[in-house]
């Protein structure tokens, strides 16, 4: 060591400088290369596309092709990452490198990247020689929470910060020598070298270069304004053609999606304030974290320590500083640069009252296209991080040569350099740690039983898909964490899996939506699932049972198993050991330790198989069926047995008058579904991620999946009326979780006179100042109303107080106390009523705070669905139409929103207000079951019908009918009513009057009951008699002889006689026994039940009566059975608008009403022969022996792009077809060929030859252009 | 070609040079009150009604102090007061939330009190570094608490 020191004394002055840049480059490329290869090794850390690392080959040739048709059921690519980042990971694939190995490498030339162009510019202001400033802006712009926590984790979107040094290096040396071709071909290279992307990094990086101009002009006068204008008009020319290739995907449907269904401004500026944006943080990611922990843990300690803290404000602090003292004149530039980028970089925060600038940028996103692209305003922190490294930098080095000429200040200066380099140091700790990726998003490798079975699917599957199920926004696998599903890892593989995100033009994701409703907490409609698989195309369906469901946010294995049991799908294979790689889920709860006991039997891999799958591309011939609302009405259209196996199905929201008229002559057939609804939809979830049904005035303009242009029309909207005051309007400020929609606390719920159903808030906020509120479109007389609010177990949060305010200002505050609280108020007309909660007591547990039901004296509120009406507004006007649909098969189909029975369910009942184009019959069938929050009577008026002795009670022990007040009086001591508690349970008896001297009863005496000790007998009229029940249960009471039409016993005392249990078993009465007072006659088990009429079935307010279409046994025990009208035929509805109402004691699954439709399938004309081959541009299809008119399904999502010809003559704009499809109405008969073409790949086509063709010209140009200069220079 | 740097010895000479101080000797009252204003303005537009009032605050500064040096002191101190702020009112514990930022107002308002006076700073010494070119001398470093030499010029010469 001595000798290399004695060495390096010895050279002259110019080698010392070359030694030292050698050194330095050394030190950066160690820096730079050699940590990442520390931090997981072994392991591939999830970074942009998966199958960039795992087939980058495959990846690349698709890149080449706009329309990937894998696996979302097609879609067009714009990643952008074709250059350099894709063929740098191919190429070191190619030699066979590990995935892991190659990500590091590309990783660490990025971070060398940085840093190498931050020497350069420093350079360029501070001169070559090496001083502390290169290093160390060099490591402030290399190594900061910017680089290592968001820009590694997506280094697609990060190349450009890399590469900002450069271009700004070159940027400044083109405006320097203005003249010729040479550096703007450099500049032109350099912004091809950051790649496509999204396209904001690049724009942003334009920024700086602007400002640079500008400074050139405007404070140096170095150029002249005409010079520097067309200096950058060249280089933007080279720029803009080698960069084509990336630059027309930019105006792609994918990138208009990413932008609406992305997060937005209010979370993107959530946390982007000054002082966070300062020190390199401020992204909204870095402050999200779930039950898992952070999402960015190894930024953790820059929250929660002091001394990270102190670091990370520190280097920005002294560039500042530096900037005060040091000389250099263009730090002024930097300086105003740097309080851009903080200011941009914080966008519209504070996000609940932003700045003007926040609001014109608002403003920008939404009327200026394209700029919503920039609203990640994060991304501008490449010009933050540039100009604090400068400032920092040069700063320093200024600073470290005064202090060394003063020999008093050298303990100073020694100081201060270690403080500053131990706060760069600290900025970069994840690098040092080995904390540079998250372990949870880390993969060894794939395990080999997906090999096995890629491999196997691959030969099997053929023309078909194959479907991975679950989907969910990231994959998180027991195995790793590679954030794609593994479909994405193997491009090859022709699959499917539903994406969080919209797709295209979003029928498709709302098609897979749909499908995954069985295991994604959605109801299940037995058989439906594989039937649309089988329409996508799909031969094999592969449940993920080695997802980690819980950090995935998916279904778990039990819940993908309903699949197992779904008609139409058979079991093929499985692989992998049982148990192997299923997650268990932990011990939450006994429920999670079985389910998870239960998983472990199971294989990671289950593959099953989907009978006579179609093939994706094909013909559809017969009448197709025109339903109105979206994928998910076809379920229960399948499962009302409406849609033929091969019939053609299209949505009426995408069909004009024109477009009905040109289908009439296939005779369609119609339906009318209650789907499509109208709701905000949470894209960052697949379960749970859904709203109630809004109003038509609610959620914007644009909500959800936003089909058919998002018209109201087209929705399955919610509706509000009162009896005398026309509609209502009812609203709320929030429901439900904030981390999660809760649908079942809608704010309709506190007025549906139904106290099971509640509106509330949840979560951990405080729920003080959440309303809900009705408003009328007439006002009405008001002096008081009645309040149930909603009361929580023991230990959790309770609403005490509320405030009433009214249209006209006023309001009203009062307490509120468990059960009915009567609120009176002096008399006042208004048009509006809000409920504010005011007041709350607190709870360990927190907790729901709500209401169950408000009641307003006169007022009753009616609510209904309204089904889509765009059919009928299609068709008025329209003679031709109106005697096609009039005459046409028209079906209506209805949907109770409902879960699988894991979450309390939307609605209670159905109610659907619908339109009928002309006075018809129709058939009324539904599939139902007996609602078990039913009173007693009512169930027994369904068994009986109306009876003269009716028994009801407080409760029934687990809402089960076989606890009922009736079977205590049905005179076998076998049965009997059991109640919901002991104390102060009661039932009660109506019968026609007679005269009684006794009465007795037998109460249950068995564990599982608590034994009576003591009743209250009260007759009707007024007589009580309390009386001790003998241990035996038996009590037998005399009084004098009187008539009597009631008789009610209550539950005084009860319990067991030498019980432990905390909570004692509910009590009961085997026998009631009462002179002449018995309710029997109940049908036995297998007895069909007869007709049916009373309340539940409604039909625009008239009870409809209904065959029960089932035995006691399925009735009783809760199982679903069908419903048909008693008089067949009956139900005659005229043009207009109807209602049809079931609830109460039917609880509706679904139900239709249909008219002109044929049991037996009609005749379809024979579906011709289709021979398809894959072209450049997209297919070609050989049709043979077609003799009528047929439809071309292309079996991928449907895009304008999508054109079809036969001999050079185009079949018009394609329709949406099987709900997700492009595709075609063919005409012509006999054999042709279908050219089939996706028009953007010609475009593409174009932009790649320009760019291929450009880029070699502008290298040439480079290349000539320094050549010329460097003869120049040595002329000179 | 050689870096700024490198040259970077030289006497303070911005202020006589033809293409700057004349320049801003040139400026009249009118147009620093205009110049003034729209500050005021940015400041508002960037950073809101308190944008507004530092804005506000920073011109009313600036008739009193008119050194560059004194607004690079105030954004330095202020943005350096920042993270002291951020320990006074709490550190993260547990998890990371978005409200740590939300707890954080005094840091953004710091923050933005030090981003608009170093950006005032730089405004003020852009005319003592325009028409220099990059290849010619740069001026020398304010002294600490020194008026700016043009606006001394300015202040000689009678005007506010």
């Amino acid at each position: 060591m001595r000798g290399v020191a004695a060495r390096y004394r010895r050279l002259d002055e110019s080698s010392r400088r070359r030694f030292q840049r050698w050194l330095l480059w050394i030190g950066l490329l160690l820096v730079a290369f050699v940590p990442p290869f520390f931090s997981q090794a072994g392991r591939y850390a999830a970074d942009t596309k998966l199958p960039v690392w795992f087939a980058p080959t495959r990846y690349l040739i698709n890149s080449l092709k706009v329309w990937q048709s894998s696996p979302y059921l097609g879609h067009e690519q714009h990643d952008g990452l074709l250059f350099p980042m894709a063929t740098f990971v191919a190429i070191f694939r190619g030699i066979g490198l590990p995935v892991w190995a190659v990500e590091r490498l590309w990783h660490g030339l990025l971070l060398f990247t940085s840093a190498t162009g931050m020497v350069l510019l420093v350079d360029l202001f501070n001169g070559k020689r090496v001083t502390i400033a290169q290093p160390l802006a060099a490591a402030v712009y290399a190594f900061n929470p910017y680089t290592l926590a968001f820009g590694l984790h997506g280094s697609g979107v990060f190349i450009p910060y890399a590469l900002l040094p450069m271009l700004l290096v070159v940027w400044i040396r083109g405006l320097r020598e203005p003249k010729g071709w040479l550096w703007p071909a450099v500049v032109a290279l350099v912004f091809f070298g950051m790649g496509g992307g999204n396209g904001a990094p690049q724009v942003y990086a334009l920024i700086p270069l602007a400002a640079f101009l500008l400074w050139a002009v405007f404070v140096e006068r170095s150029v002249r304004a005409g010079q520097a204008a067309l200096f950058a008009a060249k280089a933007g020319a080279l720029a803009v053609v080698i960069n084509l290739y990336w630059l027309v995907g930019l105006t792609t449907q994918g990138v208009a999606n990413d932008i609406a269904f992305s997060e937005q401004p209010k979370v993107i500026n959530l946390t982007s304030s000054f002082a966070e944006s300062l020190r390199l943080l401020g992204f909204w990611g870095f402050y999200g974290s779930d039950r898992f922990g952070p999402w960015y843990p190894t930024l953790r300690r820059f929250f929660t320590s002091p001394v990270f803290v102190l670091s990370s404000f520190l280097v920005p602090v002294l560039a500042f500083a530096a900037a005060w003292r040091s000389r250099w004149r263009t730090r002024l530039l930097f300086v105003l640069l740097a309080v851009l980028a903080v200011v941009v970089m914080a966008g519209t925060y504070p996000v609940t009252r932003s700045t003007p600038f926040g609001q014109a940028l608002l403003h920008a996103y939404s009327s200026i296209p394209g700029a919503s692209g920039l609203r990640t305003t994060y991304k501008f922190g490449s010009t933050l991080a540039l100009s604090i490294a400068l400032l920092a930098g040069i700063g320093a080095a200024e600073a470290w040569g005064w202090l060394r000429a003063r020999a008093a200040w050298r303990p100073v200066a020694l100081i201060a350099a270690m403080v500053l380099v131990a706060s760069v140091v600290l900025n970069a700790y994840p690098l040092w740690t080995g904390d540079l990726y998250q372990h949870s998003r880390t993969t060894k490798a794939i395990p080999g039983y997906w090999r096995q079975a890629e491999a196997d699917l691959q030969k099997a599957v053929k023309n078909h898909r194959v479907f991975f199920a679950p989907g969910g926004l990231f994959a998180y696998y027991s195995w790793g964490g590679p954030l794609g599903g593994i479909a994405e890892a193997y491009p090859q593989l022709p699959s499917v899996r539903r994406p969080a995100l919209p797709i295209m033009q979003r029928y498709g994701s709302d098609l897979l939506a749909a499908t995954e409703q069985p295991y994604q907490l959605g109801p299940s409609v037995p058989g439906a699932t594989a039937a649309l698989l089988r329409r996508m195309g799909v031969a094999f369906v592969v449940l993920q049972n080695d997802l980690d469901f819980a950090r995935s946010n998916t279904a778990r294995p039990t819940d993908l198993q309903i699949l197992a049991h779904e008609p139409g799908l058979q079991p093929e294979a499985s692989f992998g050991e049982p148990g192997e790689n299923v997650p268990g889920s932990g011990s939450l709860s006994q429920r999670d330790r079985n389910l998870a006991k239960a998983e472990k039997k199971l294989p990671p891999v289950q593959i099953f198989r989907v009978s006579d799958p179609l093939p994706v591309i094909r013909a559809e011939s017969g009448s197709p069926l025109i339903v109105s609302g979206d994928a998910f009405g076809l379920s229960p259209v399948l499962s009302s047995g409406l849609l033929g196996s091969d019939q053609p199905v299209l949505y009426s929201g995408n069909l004009s008058a024109a477009g009905l008229q040109a289908l009439a002559a296939d005779g369609p057939e119609f339906v009318v579904t209650d789907s499509n609804r109208r709701r905000t939809w949470d894209f960052s979830a697949v379960r749970q991620d859904f709203s109630y049904t809004l109003p038509a005035d609610q959620g914007g303009r644009a909500v959800g999946y936003n089909l058919f242009g998002g018209r109201v029309d087209t929705q399955t909207v919610a509706i509000a009326s009162t009896g005398t005051n026309g509609s209502a309007h009812i609203s709320a400020s929030g429901y439900g979780s904030p981390f999660a929609p809760e649908p079942w606390l809608k704010p309709e719920n506190v007025f549906d006179d139904n106290p099971s159903t509640i509106w509330g808030v949840n979560g951990f906020n405080s729920p003080i100042g959440q309303w809900v509120q009705i408003s009328f479109d007439h006002p009405i007389s008001v002096s008081r109303l009645t309040l149930d609010p909603y009361v929580g177990r023991r230990g959790s949060r309770q609403l005490t107080g509320i405030q009433l305010m009214f249209s006209d200002g006023s309001v009203v505050s009062r307490r509120v106390a468990p059960g009915l609280t009567v609120i009176s108020f002096g008399q006042r007309t208004t048009r509006s009523i809000r409920l504010q909660i005011s007041n709350v007591r607190p709870g360990p547990f927190g907790g729901l705070i709500g209401l169950k039901d408000i009641t307003i004296p006169g007022l009753t509120v009616n609510q209904a669905l309204r089904l889509p009406t765009d059919l009928f507004d299609a068709i008025r006007g329209n003679p031709s139409l109106q005697s096609l649909l009039s005459a046409a098969p028209l079906a209506y189909v209805f949907d109770r929103g409902r879960s699988n029975g894991s979450l309390p369910d939307e609605e209670t009942g159905l109610d659907r207000i619908f339109q009928v184009p002309a006075s018809r019959g129709f058939d009324l069938a539904a599939v139902v079951r007996l609602d078990p929050r039913v009173p007693d009577q009512e169930v027994d008026r369904l068994l009986l019908g109306t009876t003269s002795v009716v028994a009801t009670s407080s409760g029934r022990a687990h809402n089960n009918i076989g606890n009922r007040a009736s079977l205590a009086i049905d005179g076998d001591p076998a049965t009997g009513w059991t109640s919901n508690g002991t104390r102060g349970q009661w039932i009660q008896v109506s019968f026609p009057a007679k005269r009684l001297d006794h009465l007795s009863l037998l109460g249950f005496v068995d564990a599982r009951h608590s034994a009576l000790r003591e009743v209250q007998i009260e007759l009707s009229d007024g007589t009580k008699l309390i009386r001790p029940v003998a241990t035996d249960g038996k009590l037998t009471v005399h009084f004098p002889a009187k008539t009597v039409s009631s008789v009610k016993v209550t539950v005084l005392a009860a319990g067991l006689p030498t019980s432990l249990v905390p909570i004692p078993p509910p009590a009961g009465i085997r026998e009631l026994t009462i002179p002449g007072v018995k309710l029997t006659g109940f049908p036995s088990a297998r007895t069909p039940l007869g007709c049916y009429e009373g309340p539940g079935v409604e039909l625009d307010g008239r009870p409809v009566s209904v065959r029960l279409g089932t035995g006691t046994t399925q009735l009783l025990t809760g199982g679903r059975f069908q419903i048909s009208a008693c008089d067949s035929g009956a139900l005659s509805l005229a043009a207009g608008q109807h209602e049809l109402r079931i609830s109460g004691v039917l609880q509706p699954v679904t139900a239709s009403l249909r008219s002109g439709f044929t049991t037996t399938a009609a005749t379809a004309p024979s579906t011709p022969s289709t021979a398809v081959k894959a072209t450049p541009a997209g297919y070609r299809v050989d049709v043979k022996g077609a003799t009528a008119p047929f439809y071309l399904v292309l079996g991928q999502n449907v895009s304008t792009a999508w054109q079809a010809s036969i001999g050079g003559i185009s079949l018009g704009p394609s329709l949406v077809l099987d709900g997700f499809s492009a595709g075609w109405r063919v005409a012509r008969t006999g054999d042709f060929t279908i050219q089939v073409t996706y028009a953007a790949q010609a475009r593409q086509n174009l932009a790649f030859a320009v760019s291929g063709l450009g880029l070699p010209l502008v290298v040439l140009v480079a290349s000539f252009g320094w050549r010329r200069r460097r003869r120049r220079r040595t002329i000179a | 070609m050689r870096g700024e740097g490198s040259r970077s010895h030289g006497s303070h000479r911005g202020g006589r040079h033809p293409g700057g101080g004349l320049r801003l000797r040139r400026t009249g009252r009118v147009t620093r009150i205009a110049l003034g204003i729209l500050f005021a303005y940015a400041t508002y537009f960037f950073g809101g009604l308190a944008g507004g009032l530092i804005g506000i605050a920073l011109m009313a500064l600036r008739i009193r102090w008119r050194s560059p040096s004194f607004f690079w002191a105030l954004g330095v101190c202020a943005m350096a007061a920042a993270p002291f702020s951020v320990l006074v009112q709490g550190l993260a514990f547990g998890n990371v939330t978005p409200g740590f930022v939300s707890r954080h107002g005094v840091a953004h308002l710091l923050v933005g009190i030090g981003l608009a006076s170093v950006a005032l700073a730089a405004f003020l010494e852009i005319p003592l570094v325009r028409g220099l070119g990059p290849n010619a001398e740069p001026p020398a470093p304010v002294p600490a608490g020194a008026l700016a030499v043009p606006v001394a010029e300015e202040s000689a010469s009678g005007e506010p």
